[in-house]
């Protein structure tokens, strides 16, 4: 809300600067987001008479004029936006000058004419002074006055962003004053309000109020004012309303809407004659009808629904309550009598119009966050007071008000015990009830140790103690409160192995070259239907950005296929993972199943299946799995990616990775043909891993061996065997056969070429011997390697190849 | 006598030569001519048989202290140069020092992970535990249970993705993804009952355009703590802790009204700006403070729904955007680059 300096002063005495007053209104109130210093913003604008106007010479749209600035005259251009004459009053921005929102006046030359300055509209102004847009001053004015004395300007405008809680007593001047009050001391000023009622006419014999939903409307309050003469507001008003954001339009619709930023009540006032009914007119506050629409005062047509209320006359709706007035009630220059109306609406039904109509004003602004019903009452009569005083009008005697369940003060029971526990400090008792009554809070004292409080109508939000607590905190200053660390409430940590698998996972995986991806949740339609994926099952967005990105994802590795392919444009080779949350749905009537993946890809001329199937080891290793040849299979022809109707993994070289019953992931070539969808013209490696089934294998520490005794002998065995035997079975027959000498085999070469023949592979290892007892000998050695190579002939077929 | 003259003759001759050998070559040349087999002292020795036999002792005496005395000279002399040698030589060997050195393929973890790491840890350091919730997650929870009814203005603040066509849960209502971790609040609360602390990172979502500041994807952390006798002062003390830790020593902080349902009183915790030092500048917008944790006391409604008795205890709970904090500690102008897969944006951290 944007305060205004001046209307501040008319209910508190400010002695403070303003910078000094946001300060203060930022800890203790709502923070404030700008000060402006009009006459610092707009220091270089000034009224200046508009003279010797010719047409640029080299172009058509543009003319050139001098504008006189008293002190000086200047050469200035302007274009065709608004017609300008002769010896006219304008606001001048002089070179060089930044106005508020940012245009940067300067001396230019326009096509071999130059100007020192420009005719500034409102919205180079950022203000909203005139409905054409310019300000044309009165020839009273002097050229040269400054933009802020000519339009009574000099003010400070604060932009406070009001907590919505605080909305009922915060969004108005007079509300404002009376925070700043409460906080520096200062005395909060009566409003004026002698409403002068012509005795002879009674408004109840011109207008019935007929309100027919009373939850929406709690309270409406009439008037009917006479003989108003409809013109120009006074400047000292207008410019009121012009620092406070809001448009003048003409005297009444201006008091109206001053009386709105000064108490918070919106008000509405329509013109009498232009209601259904002849000497008496009826108001109905009803539901709109189904079709119903209604021309509202920014000439657009709404289409209403029943959601919404009306104001009506007996033939049609003649406002939309609280939100904004129609044009067939309008006030015009014409009008003559008014009715006035003051009203409380229901806040929920006010936002969900205002909703569904796209349309927010100031009204509906602080109809939507509540009100005090009292409030009705003192604006309306505050209103027609300065509509007797300043549009002449003369207000009927009394008004109509439909105000069917009075509100009644709230009343608490504060424990001053409880105050102090809360806080963690000790405020004496005399300051609670201090700081209490300067928030306008009255205090009876009820047993000892406790207080009653009566909470002030306009105070919507205090309903339980807590919140009168924080009144007191907040006034008292949350800056004065010492922070201690809590020594309550200490408990051994409630371990979260999940939390802890997965951190340390990314460490593993970072030391293993890898990059971190987020992704969204979301997955793109066209990548999930390259990949073949099935909608069903997929949980969809019911409300999503971008139609695209309705369905959440269901497997970890479509995007990262798709930032597989987004990074190929800048990188050969790299290896990539994301940890992230899969959704399962698991029909309709249960929550969905949601669970981490680990998803990962790698590509690269150095990647293969051994190095993927490397880092698998390293990380189950570094995990504390124990992880052999038993644990893997290869990817049966049924295994498809949940929700997805194809196998991601190439047949031949993937492996499941089985513990117990659990398949707890895959790694190895995703299949050519998926890869080929996905236009990536590269083998890809990568894993797939369910952290739900990772963590309940069971983990286990390296346990010591004793030193060996006696020294090991290590020979070399080159082989040629069938592509079917499998490392493994070649390992177990080799270990086999060297009865307990054999303590170590590495497979150190494997590879096939056409040299070895077709359907063949060789195999080398590594083999080192050793006894528990004693040193063996080079003989003995050859003895234990012969029955190796005997056995390898014998069981593999084996050949054995001698250099 | 000839003899000792003729040896201290040697001595002189070859001590010059060897001093003014200017390089190693003719070192070793002059060792040749003095020193070796047939070198001149040699020659000299030879005569030694022709003396007398009582003047042997002397003349020996003499012969071995010139040969000493020349041998260290040379050796000396010997050393300098080949250190010289070697000196030069090193010299010449010298590498580029300023060339990147040899890296080995680094990996690299997403800066929000690194940041919440460090979050998690100073936490931690005080004594909570980190609890987890579901990013689908129930109106209930994500609203209702945080005093955010149907009807609350908040709702319309947090807009909010919802789930198609799967209207009733276990919890009869409405799922939705989570709009803010503060989700996790009533479910632990209900789980663990109290005294509890705990954190909860995790991802939310919110339906919102994207722009460089705002994502429909982003990451928070929760913290909570209950028990009896927690206090306003109690929240102060937890997060000037945090903010200093994390922060850095000097920054300071300040604590504004702020409203949230689901605490009373609420409030906004502002730092001071770490790129302008409290003088006010853009990121600050001129007031040079940031606001950086929202936070209050745990409301008595959320206590009640959680099953607790708001009259026998009490807590705090606080949030902060993991994305947003991120973004200021490693000056990171754009909240969407962390969802864009990029390794030109990842493999910076």
């Amino acid at each position: 809300m944007k305060v205004s300096l001046n209307f501040l002063k008319n209910y508190v005495d400010i002695k403070i600067p303003p910078k000094k007053l946001a300060d203060l209104l930022a800890l203790h109130t709502a923070e404030v987001e700008n000060v402006e210093d009009f006459k610092e913003d707009y220091k270089n604008v000034f009224a200046a008479r508009i003279f010797d106007i010719k047409k640029h010479p080299n172009a058509d749209d543009l003319f050139v004029a001098k504008a006189d600035l008293g002190v000086k005259k200047i050469q200035i251009i302007f274009g065709k936006t608004f017609p300008v004459n002769e010896g006219e009053m304008l606001p001048v921005a002089a070179a060089p000058a930044t106005l508020k929102i940012g245009i940067v006046v300067k001396k230019v030359n326009l096509r071999g004419v130059s100007s020192e300055g420009m005719i500034t509209s409102d919205a180079e102004l950022g203000l909203p002074i005139t409905e054409e847009g310019l300000v044309r001053f009165s020839s009273k004015i002097k050229p040269g006055t400054s933009l802020c004395k000519a339009l009574d300007l000099e003010d400070v405008v604060f932009e406070i962003d009001i907590l919505p809680n605080r909305a009922p007593d915060l969004l108005s001047h007079f509300g404002v004053a009376r925070e700043v009050a409460a906080l520096t001391g200062a005395k909060l000023k009566n409003i004026e309000i002698i409403t002068k009622e012509n005795n002879y006419l009674r408004a109840a014999d011109f207008i019935e109020i007929k309100v027919q939903d009373k939850n929406l409307c709690s309270r409406y309050v009439a008037r009917v004012i006479d003989n108003v003469k409809i013109g120009e507001s006074p400047l000292a008003l207008k410019s009121r309303l012009i620092a406070s954001g809001v448009r003048p339009i003409n005297n009444v619709v201006d008091i109206t809407n001053y009386v709105m930023l000064e108490l918070g009540q919106p008000l509405h006032a329509f013109d009498f004659q232009k209601l259904e009914g002849k000497s008496k007119k009826k108001i109905i506050v009803r539901r709109a009808k189904r079709g119903e629409a209604i021309f509202t005062l920014d000439g657009k047509k709404r289409e209403l629904t029943p959601e919404t209320l009306v104001i009506a006359d007996e033939k049609r709706g003649m406002a939309i309550a609280g939100i904004m007035g129609g044009r067939n009630s309008e006030i015009t220059v014409r009008t003559k009598r008014i009715i006035l109306e003051s009203a409380n609406f229901n806040p929920i039904n006010i936002r969900k119009s205002s909703k569904a109509l796209n349309l927010k004003t100031e009204a509906s602004i602080r109809f939507e966050k509540g009100l005090d019903q009292n409030l009705a009452e003192k604006a309306i009569d505050r209103a027609a007071y300065l509509i007797e005083k300043i549009a002449k009008g003369n207000a009927l005697s009394g008004k109509i008000d439909v105000y069917p369940r009075k509100a009644f003060p709230k009343k608490l029971v504060l424990d001053i015990s409880y105050i102090n526990k809360f806080l963690g400090i000790q405020i004496p008792e005399k300051e609670i009830v201090d700081i209490l009554e300067r928030l306008s809070f009255k205090i009876k004292r009820a047993k000892k140790g406790f207080l009653n409080v009566e909470a002030p109508f306009f105070r919507l939000d205090i309903n339980i103690p807590e919140e009168l607590i924080e009144e007191i905190a907040r006034i008292y200053g949350y800056d004065r409160i010492e922070a201690t660390p809590p020594r309550e409430g200490l408990t051994a940590e409630i371990p979260n192995e999940y939390f802890g698998l997965r951190r340390n996972i990314k460490s593993i995986l970072k030391n293993l070259s890898f990059s971190e991806i987020y992704n969204y949740s979301f997955q793109k339609e066209n990548l999930l239907k390259k990949v073949g994926f099935k909608e069903k099952n997929h949980l969809e967005v019911l409300n999503p950005i971008d139609q695209e990105m309705r369905f959440l994802r269901a497997s970890i590795l479509p995007g990262l296929f798709s930032n597989t392919k987004k990074n190929l444009r800048n990188f050969e080779s790299f290896r990539i993972f994301e940890i992230g949350k899969v959704f399962l749905a698991r029909g309709l009537d249960k929550m969905p199943l949601e669970k981490y993946i680990l998803g990962g890809v790698l590509v690269g001329k150095s990647e293969s299946f051994y190095t993927t199937k490397g880092i698998v080891e390293e990380l189950f290793k570094e995990l504390g799995i124990n992880f052999s040849a038993r644990n893997l299979r290869f990817v049966s022809k049924d295994l498809k990616e949940p929700y997805f109707g194809v196998n991601f993994w190439h047949p031949g070289k993937a492996a499941e990775v089985i513990f117990g019953r659990n398949r707890v992931g895959v790694f190895g070539v995703f299949h050519p043909e998926l890869i080929n969808k996905l236009e990536i013209n590269k083998e890809l490696f990568g894993f797939s891993f369910d952290l739900d089934l990772l963590l309940k294998i069971e983990k286990s520490r390296e346990m010591f061996k004793p030193l060996p005794k006696y020294p090991e002998a290590r020979r070399d065995l080159s082989i040629v065997v069938g592509k079917e035997i499998t490392a493994e079975k070649t390992s177990e027959t080799i270990k086999k056969a060297g009865n307990n000498f054999v303590k170590n085999i590495d497979l150190f070469d494997m590879y096939e070429s056409e040299k070895i023949g077709k359907g063949k592979k060789s195999l080398a290892f590594h083999i080192s011997y050793m006894s528990e007892s004693r040193t063996l000998s080079d003989s003995e050695v050859n003895e234990i390697e012969k029955k190796v190579e005997n056995s390898l002939e014998k069981k593999l077929k084996a050949e054995i190849r001698r250099k | 006598m000839d003899l000792i003259r003729k040896l201290r003759e040697i001595e002189k001759k070859a001590l010059i030569e060897i001093k003014k050998a200017p390089d190693l070559n003719f070192l070793e040349k002059t060792w040749l001519k003095f020193l070796s087999r047939k070198g001149e002292l040699a020659l000299v020795m030879k005569r030694i048989k022709v003396v007398k036999k009582e003047e042997k002792p002397k003349i020996g005496k003499v012969a071995n202290e010139v040969k000493n005395k020349a041998t260290k000279a040379y050796d000396l002399s010997k050393e300098s140069f080949s250190r010289r040698m070697l000196e030069k030589s090193l010299y010449e060997e010298k590498v580029d020092i300023t060339a990147p050195g040899v890296k080995r393929i680094e990996g690299h973890l997403h800066p929000i992970t690194k940041v919440q790491d460090e979050v998690v840890d100073i936490f931690k350091s005080m004594g909570f535990s980190v609890q987890e919730g579901t990013e689908v997650e129930s109106d209930y929870y994500n609203f209702t249970a945080l005093n955010i009814p149907v009807t609350h203005p908040a709702r319309e603040l947090m807009d909010t993705f919802w789930i198609k066509g799967r209207k009733k849960n276990e919890e009869g209502r409405e799922l939705l993804l989570r709009t803010h971790t503060s989700s996790v609040q009533v479910r632990t609360m209900k789980k663990i009952k109290w005294p509890l602390r705990i954190i909860a990172p995790g991802k939310c979502f919110r339906h919102e355009a994207t722009d460089a500041s705002h994502e429909t994807t982003f990451h928070q952390i929760e913290g909570l703590m209950i028990s009896e006798n927690v206090t306003l002062s109690n929240l102060k003390g937890v997060l000037d802790y945090f903010v200093k830790r994390f922060f850095g020593a000097g920054t300071k902080t300040r604590f504004r009204p702020g409203y949230f349902p689901f605490v009373e009183p609420g409030f906004e915790l502002d730092i001071t700006c770490s790129s302008c030092k409290g003088r006010g500048c853009s990121v600050c917008k001129k007031t040079g403070w940031v606001e950086i944790i929202p936070c209050g006391m745990v409301h008595p409604k959320v206590l009640k729904n959680a099953g607790l008795d708001p009259k026998k205890v009490t807590g705090f709970a606080f949030g902060m955007g993991l994305d947003r904090v991120t973004m200021m500690k490693c000056s990171i102008n754009d909240i969407r680059l962390f969802y864009k897969g990029d390794l030109r944006f990842i493999n910076q951290f």
